[in-house]
């Protein structure tokens, strides 16, 4: 047999392979991110191509670091997040957990839970604008049955935030659901037989058996919403336009108004390096917990 | 400390039968021994008077009061697991004391405790490391710690020994015997080992099937099987086993009809017995080789040597009859080669009842 010639090593079949992949990510990511940077420091915008852009500095970044609309975006922003993942995570780890107990029709429930997650985001917001109509939206109708009186969803600043809440917990609960069962059915069954012969109730078996065991793919679903969250623009879009008046605009929201509607695209691009720069600085934090939690019982 | 007693326990798994009403008591402070092949239901017993599992009907007392519809935890009984079971995200230490911890005991108890087990299994170079890299002789020495921390009425052990290599497997077996005298817990063990039970156990209760095939101390199990099957089963190798057909006080061996000589007392026993289709057992230790052919009122039978091992002091020495092999084992250096004559200790024999395989004596 000849013997292939050394140039061939499996490093460089690997790197030929890669190539390709490689190519493409570079023009679509590495491409739009250096022009990103670029343009962060410029006055310019898309629309004016005629217009040279003017280097400016890190004024588009201070413009946004000492602005109080902006800076009541984050606010809102961060609430949002706050809130409707906190709820989604216990809710989710709460129920399933309830599910890990067999009954009859489990797999059918589980399926039909499952399904919101599946649905497009500008779906679910229409389709909870109309829930949430405040003539005749079906929610307000179902609360007037048990007394509760007329609610102004989507007209009010604190019930908006609460109507987004709602609709962002109906769509992803189940990821955290899906999440939560894949971590628990991935403990051994022994080890939940050796805490019952050693005595452990229920709840002490959640908390030193289930929880821990289960803590990193949980952490990696924690992470994963909250980034989700954080740049949730679509489901706002559909269903509160960001209103009323702007109470339930996102920072993500304000991008998307900064770069197409208003064209600001200098403007816009410092915007969405801040984003990024917020979203790995919190990715960075989890995985640096998950590391150390996989880390030590391996060792 | 409690007696154990199991009434008519029987438990299906769907349309199987894993344990077929078996009848057992287990005397406070003993060691007994579940040994048996793969399937035939020890673990499934052993898991019945834990709680892990619920018998299909039957009875479970500890003490003479009936545990079976009680939940594990409240047996007050400790298990070690084949696989050990321990908890990958604790240090050993809070492994071992999470029984206390799950049933609330004073930190200074726990911490008492603790101090006890470490001494007694010398872990204290192991109590702030977690388990995950640890090699499986200390993975086994925490999870005995667990299980003997919360002093248990009894101590079940599910195949504690299987995942150590042989050397450390001697050792542990040695400790886990010194442990058991020294803190006289009633133990139940399960084994497929021989060996393990007869080193360890009070009594071995042998099972097949489901059922218990014999009970006895290890010493009477080997010397007086009570059927084919402990003979075959216990021992290492086990008892050899041979057709013959009785004929006018004569012994007909295999197809051939090789006749083997039967001394007197044997002789009137069968005729006692009054059966002609038998099988016979014996050792391998009461079959002896020679080249001379001896007087006509010694058993034997010619054979010929097919192979030979050398363990330790011992030589085993392989024949064939028919299609059944024969083992041999002897420790003088007579030659043990090519054909000559296999002596047949036959005071030493065991007669089976060849239909039901039960001993007749």
């Amino acid at each position: 047999m000849k013997k292939m010639p050394a140039m061939l090593g499996d490093r460089a079949i690997c790197y030929f392979f890669l190539f390709p992949t490689l190519v493409l990510l570079l023009f679509l990511i590495g491409y739009p991110f250096i022009m990103l940077i670029f343009n962060s420091f410029f006055r310019y915008s898309v629309l004016r191509p005629a217009i040279p852009a003017e280097f400016i500095g890190l004024d588009n970044y201070l413009f946004f670091l000492t602005d109080e609309y902006t800076w009541a975006r984050f606010v809102f922003t961060g609430k949002f997040v706050i809130m409707a993942v906190s709820i989604q995570f216990f809710l989710g780890v709460f129920i399933s957990y309830l599910m890990q107990t067999k009954f009859k029709g489990r797999d059918v429930v589980f399926t039909l839970i499952l399904t919101p997650m599946m649905l497009c985001p500008i779906i679910v917001g229409l389709f909870w604008r109309y829930l949430f109509n405040a003539e005749w939206g079906l929610v307000n109708y179902l609360l007037s049955l048990v007394g509760v009186p007329f609610i102004d969803w989507l007209g009010n600043p604190t019930y908006s935030l609460w109507a987004t809440i709602i609709a962002d917990t109906w769509m992803w609960t189940p990821f955290t659901i899906l999440l939560a069962t894949a971590a628990f059915s991935g403990i051994p069954k022994a080890l939940y037989e050796a805490a019952d012969v050693d005595g452990a109730s229920a709840s002490f078996k959640f908390l030193h058996i289930t929880l821990p065991l289960s803590a990193p793919v949980l952490v990696i679903a924690l992470l994963l919403r909250l980034i989700d969250s954080f740049k949730q623009f679509d489901l706002f879009y559909a269903l509160t336009g960001g209103g009323p008046g702007d109470a339930t605009q996102t920072v993500s929201f304000l991008l998307y108004k900064t770069a197409f509607q208003y064209f600001y695209t200098g403007e816009a691009s410092a915007l969405g390096m801040i984003l990024l720069v917020i979203i790995i600085g919190l990715a960075s934090i989890f995985i640096r917990y998950l590391m150390s939690l996989t880390e030590r019982q391996q060792t | 400390m409690a007696e154990v007693t199991l009434k008519g326990l029987e438990k299906y798994y769907g349309d199987v039968l894993a344990v077929d009403s078996i009848d057992l008591t287990i005397q406070d402070k003993e060691f007994v021994v579940l040994l048996g092949p793969s399937g035939c239901g020890k673990t499934t017993t052993l898991r019945c008077i834990t709680g892990l599992e619920r018998p299909t009907s039957g009875e479970i007392l500890f003490d003479g009061e009936r545990v079976d519809h009680l939940l594990p935890a409240t047996r007050n009984v400790a298990m070690v697991f084949q696989f050990f079971a321990l908890y990958p995200h604790l240090k050993a230490k809070n492994i071992i004391t999470f029984p206390l911890r799950a049933r609330k005991l004073p930190k200074d108890q726990i911490r008492e405790k603790l101090e006890w087990v470490t001494e007694m299994f010398k872990l204290s170079h192991l109590l702030d490391r977690y388990v995950g890299g640890m090699p499986p002789g200390d993975k086994q020495k925490i999870a005995l710690a667990r299980a003997i921390v919360r002093e248990p009425n009894v101590l079940l052990l599910d195949e504690p020994l299987s995942a150590l290599d042989e050397k450390y497997r001697e050792e542990m077996r040695w400790q886990l015997g010194h442990i058991q005298r020294e803190l006289k817990v009633t133990t139940v063990y399960v084994t497929h080992d021989q060996r393990e039970a007869m080193s360890l156990a009070d009594r071995i209760i042998l099972m097949r099937d489901g059922k218990i095939v014999q009970e006895a101390p290890p010493e009477e199990i080997y010397q007086k099987p009570a059927t084919i099957f402990s003979g075959y089963f216990i021992g290492s190798p086990g008892m050899n086993m041979f057709n013959v057909a009785l004929e006018d006080n004569k012994l007909m061996v295999g197809e051939k009809r090789i006749p083997l000589f039967l001394p007197k007392p044997q002789q009137k026993s069968l005729a006692e017995a009054g059966e002609k289709d038998l099988v016979i057992g014996i050792r391998p230790e009461f079959l002896s080789f020679s080249k001379e052919k001896p007087g006509d009122d010694v058993p034997s039978l010619p054979v010929k040597i097919f192979s030979t091992e050398q363990i330790g002091n011992y030589k085993i020495f392989n024949f064939r009859i028919d299609e059944t092999i024969f083992h041999g084992m002897v420790d003088k250096a007579n030659p043990l080669e090519g054909e000559g004559v296999a002596l047949f200790q036959m005071d030493k024999a065991r007669f089976f009842h060849r239909e039901s395989g039960k001993a007749l004596f």
